[in-house]
């Protein structure tokens, strides 16, 4: 039994070290902060198409990140890796739960459209909307933390789940539009977490001296 | 092959343990190609923490004894080296626990 247990973590270490220099954390941090910057410049008074388009680009150049730095930077010092089917079919899970996320925002979003020249009072309460987005991000997030084995995603989820309810206290509080506040703060802590974790990579991992030509032993 | 003295038959099931495995370094670089599908050689290294050369020479027992076999792929256009356990290796890991935990777990306190 205590054979089947330490295999058992020896590969959940393995699988650990996927997350290992805080690449994910980076690009999800990004993600949050293109939303952030689009507040702003609508703010500032960019046309909403100009927004969008930038929000677009900022999106994409957040992908570009996550995919040069694991393979410029991750792999050449961590290596490669592929899983068992068992990884295989937990990551599959994790398709299904985004796949249902976007099903039910889509849903909720349709429902609302249609709904908009007679909406019943309950959904124009203040703390529908805000409770919906949290509600969703915590679920889709933590199920994500769950099935990649990756706890820093439980963090990541609760700072997406904050910038809404933040922005619509602000608007009750201050009464002023500060939407690129309420996404940039949990943004930024995102990227201070993720650009810890990979400085710390960078530092444990140097690019191992080759003895062997490419990767061949 | 030399006849057990009498009383040595308790002993057996140690002088059977697979030789190959029975070394720290390649039981580490076995027991991780059997959790996992296939890894590189640089996956290897960080997880185990040998040296390249260490590595390399357990590597090359591994491949003669048939436990492990090597897959050339192409990643983008650069050749890439992946390893992975054969069938033969995975069963014989799979004995060698089995007759560890036999041996081990027969012993008297």
């Amino acid at each position: 039994m205590s054979q089947n247990i330490s295999l058992k973590e020896l590969e959940r270490k393995a699988w650990r070290s996927v997350f290992q220099d805080g690449l994910w954390d980076i690009y999800l941090g990004l993600l949050l902060l293109a939303m952030a910057i689009w507040a702003l410049l609508s703010d500032v008074g960019f046309s909403e198409s100009l927004g969008m388009a930038i929000f677009i680009g900022l999106e994409v150049l957040a992908m570009l990140v996550l995919w040069a730095g694991k393979k410029i930077i991750t792999v050449p010092r961590m290596g490669r890796v592929k899983f068992g089917p068992k990884r295989k079919a937990k990551l599959n899970w994790v398709r299904v739960v985004l796949f249902i996320s976007v099903l039910m925002g889509a849903g909720v979003f349709l429902a609302a459209l249609a709904m908009r020249s007679n909406r019943p009072e309950w959904l124009n309460a203040a703390f529908f909307f805000p409770a919906a987005w949290m509600v969703n991000t915590m679920v889709v997030f933590s199920l994500g933390a769950y099935f990649l084995d990756f706890n820093r995603l439980y963090l990541i989820g609760v700072m997406y789940a904050l910038p809404v309810p933040l922005d619509i206290m602000f608007r009750k509080l201050a009464d002023i539009d500060l939407s690129f506040i309420a996404f940039g703060i949990p943004a930024a802590v995102i990227l201070i977490v993720g650009l810890v974790v990979f400085v710390r990579f960078l530092r444990d991992y140097p690019i191992p001296a080759e003895e062997g030509g490419d990767d061949n032993p | 092959m030399t006849t057990p003295k009498a009383g040595s038959e308790n002993l057996q099931p140690i002088a059977d343990i697979d030789r190959i495995i029975h070394e720290p370094a390649r039981f580490m670089i076995l027991a991780l190609l059997y959790v996992v599908e296939s890894a590189d050689f640089t996956f290897l290294m960080r997880q185990t923490g040998l040296t390249w050369g260490n590595l390399s020479s357990h590597m090359t027992k591994l491949e003669e004894a048939g436990y492990i076999e090597v897959e050339k792929e192409f990643v983008g256009r650069k050749p890439h080296t992946m390893l992975h356990l054969t069938d033969q290796g995975r069963a014989a890991f799979r004995e060698y626990r089995q007759s560890m935990k036999q041996v081990l777990d027969d012993l008297p306190d």
